[in-house]
């Protein structure tokens, strides 16, 4: 089955003083039920054959989220919680009554935030190595002020470093793209840096059924991170990934695959 | 032309093995740091200011630097200085340029200027800065803030120092319910106020907001163009330009006077190498650029271009001749620097330098006779320019 992509751009004129005038520009493509993927604190590089294989079974949907490529950030939206406000617009304007919900690092924290916000709006919750969570944070490698050449080790485990510059270009590729995609970031995770102070407190109150998964390898979150979650979230299933980073569907996107589809049993899937 | 002292306290005694100009190097470890050393520079430093007052030198002024700034620079807090140098002169105008507004809650600020144009008896001239990013990271100021809080922050400062009766502000970042500051500052309705500004964006402010210009370390044609822009906004605003905003305009330079030419290059040169190639170099503009959200795409790439050497491609990394070249470097004999001075006047449009006597690793006495010899035979000569 061949699967091509579809890239739209939706205005959303909101309804005057509570629902904000926006713009998001998502991929789409496959059939199935529906399966959002939020992508990662720089944003998506483009349809990857992660979201290839996932719209195999599923519609699957990737929004630039608010800030980033071609969506909008509203000078008010300062938080992942704020983009998970502006995320259940654009779950309206698609009709997207309970998708899956995927995501990853930020879009991690953001899918959490959108089941806290509306748990009946999302029919099952993949975080990958989710920020919001994080022990030390003066421990957590600097994103925002390093030698550019130390980026990709923050991310990836040293056998995968070959695979970083699709993620974190070299100094001389930055594009305008890629630098708005890093300010659009310091404007939600500086401070608290990568973390919530209240998440924590507000994860019992998470009833969506939860798969967490993390890179054994992650240099930027260690491991140790996967169970801060498990114990917010008691009726969670999580799932390591070995010799996997901070991405762990860059250096294995099969058992990232595998480990969802378990999650989604075929009942809940679309395709064949 | 009018001559400021202008502090920077830039560390002289780095030995050769620390991590300057090396990405990530800022801060600086303050273990190179000796405190009886310090102590000693920052007395010698007042000790010139005063002299610079009794020599006639227009003003004094420094700027606001957090962990060395990267420049392994002395003065975190520029209203202390100017509260210190207030107690120690009579006639020169104390300046800030300036003070980094959202490290700061702007009330605050506001009632020390009201103080220091007091404690100075009306003497005080304030400035308006924005700051490096990386004195953000480290405030924990968000840098993506850091242009919103600047401008609130700014009006906040002028609506408290000058608002008669209680006022209240609704702002972003900043709220302020009933309150008035006491005192009110002499000067009325508030001091004079440089901003520091080379972007249209920040001309533009400047503009909006009636203030003088001080530009950061950047070359003559830039001054040139930074000048004709603000004329430019605003004649199209219909803003009145002060009388005084030629000799206002302000500008950044070392400054060094010789018996000769040969003479203040043999002396100078060495240290000026130092200030650019060492204490200048541990900031890692490469590296502090790339601090997301502090300055947009364009605003990064242009300033980048305006202040990196054409000779060693390192962004303030100048060679002596070429920091001559492009005003940046004041030095020789009386008669060249005469000349240069002039050159900076007609070419740059500059009113008023804002001069380091001292810079880089420049022992005290070079320091001062250099500063004799400036009041001595250069600055009767360009009162005219």
């Amino acid at each position: 089955m061949s699967i091509a992509p579809q890239q739209e751009t939706l205005e959303l004129h909101g309804d005057g003083a509570e629902r904000a005038a926006i713009q998001f520009c998502y991929h789409r493509a496959g059939q199935g039920p529906p399966l959002v993927w939020l992508h990662w604190l720089w944003g998506e590089p483009g349809w990857m054959d992660y979201h290839q294989r996932l719209a195999e079974r599923f519609q699957v949907y990737v929004p630039d989220l608010p800030g980033y490529g071609q969506s909008a950030l509203p000078e008010w939206a300062k938080t992942p919680h704020d983009l998970a406000v502006l995320l259940l617009q654009l779950f309206d304007a698609l009709s997207l009554q309970r998708p899956i919900v995927v995501g990853s690092c930020l879009g991690g924290w953001v899918g959490a935030e959108l089941a806290l916000l509306r748990p009946e709006r999302i029919a099952k919750l993949v975080l990958i190595s989710p920020l919001g969570l994080v022990q030390d944070w003066t421990k957590v490698p600097n994103l925002f002020y390093t030698d550019p050449a130390r980026l990709p080790q923050y991310l990836f485990p040293d056998a995968a470093l070959e695979k970083a510059s699709v993620y974190v270009p070299e100094l001389s590729n930055w594009t305008d793209a890629f630098i708005n995609n890093r300010n659009a970031s310091i404007r939600l995770v500086f401070d608290p840096y990568l973390h919530s102070r209240s998440l924590r407190h507000h994860l019992h109150l998470l009833t969506t059924p939860t798969l967490v998964v993390w890179g054994e390898q992650d240099p930027l979150l260690a491991p140790a991170h996967a169970a801060l979650w498990t114990a917010s979230l008691p009726h969670a299933h999580r799932v390591m990934i070995p010799g996997a980073g901070h991405l762990p569907y860059v250096e294995d996107c099969e058992t990232v695959i595998q480990a969802i589809h378990t999650f989604i049993p075929p009942q809940e899937r679309g395709g064949a | 032309m009018r001559v400021f002292n202008m502090v920077l306290f830039g560390w002289p005694y780095l030995p050769d093995d620390a991590p300057v100009g090396t990405p990530g190097s800022y801060p600086l470890s303050n273990r190179y740091f000796d405190p009886v050393r310090g102590n000693a520079l920052l007395q010698q430093e007042l000790d010139r200011i005063t002299l610079s007052d009794e020599l006639g030198l227009d003003g004094f002024t420094c700027q606001e630097h957090h962990g060395g700034g990267g420049f392994c620079a002395m003065v975190p807090s520029t209203h202390l200085m100017a509260a210190a140098v207030s107690q120690r002169t009579k006639q020169l105008q104390v300046a800030v340029t300036g003070t980094c507004i959202p490290l700061h809650h702007p009330l605050a600020i506001a009632e020390e200027v009201a103080m220091l144009d007091h404690l100075s008896n009306g003497r005080f001239i304030w400035g308006a800065l924005r700051g490096f990013p990386t004195e953000y990271l480290s405030y924990n100021v968000n840098p993506a803030e850091s242009q919103a809080r600047f401008r609130e922050g700014f009006s906040l400062v002028l609506k408290a120092l000058s608002s008669e009766g209680p006022f209240d502000f609704d702002g972003q970042f900043y709220r302020v319910r009933d309150y008035n500051i006491w005192p009110k500052p002499l000067q009325q309705p508030y001091p004079k106020i440089w901003m520091a500004a080379n972007s249209l964006d920040s001309l533009d402010f400047a503009v909006k907001n009636r203030t003088y210009i001080a530009t950061p370390w950047v070359n003559i044609e830039r001054t040139r163009s930074v000048h004709e822009t603000y004329y430019r906004l605003a004649h199209e605003q219909g803003v009145a330009i002060p009388e005084d905003f030629d000799d206002m305009f302000a500008s950044i330079c070392a400054l060094y006077v010789g018996e000769s030419d040969k003479k203040a290059r043999q002396e100078a040169e060495a240290h000026l190498e130092y200030h650019f190639f060492r204490a200048l170099a541990s900031f890692d503009i490469g590296t502090v650029s790339l601090i997301p959200g502090h300055m947009s795409v364009d605003g990064m790439r242009d300033w980048l271009k305006n202040v990196t050497s054409k000779d060693t491609g390192k962004a303030m990394g100048y060679s002596v001749d070429e920091g001559i070249e492009n005003g940046t470097v004041i030095l020789g004999g009386p008669e060249s620097v005469i000349a240069q001075i002039k050159r900076q006047r007609e070419e740059g449009k500059r009113g008023t330098l804002l001069a380091m006597f001292q810079f880089g690793s420049l022992p005290d006495a070079l320091a001062t006779q250099s500063l004799r010899l400036f009041a001595q035979e250069v600055l009767p000569k360009i009162r005219a320019i």
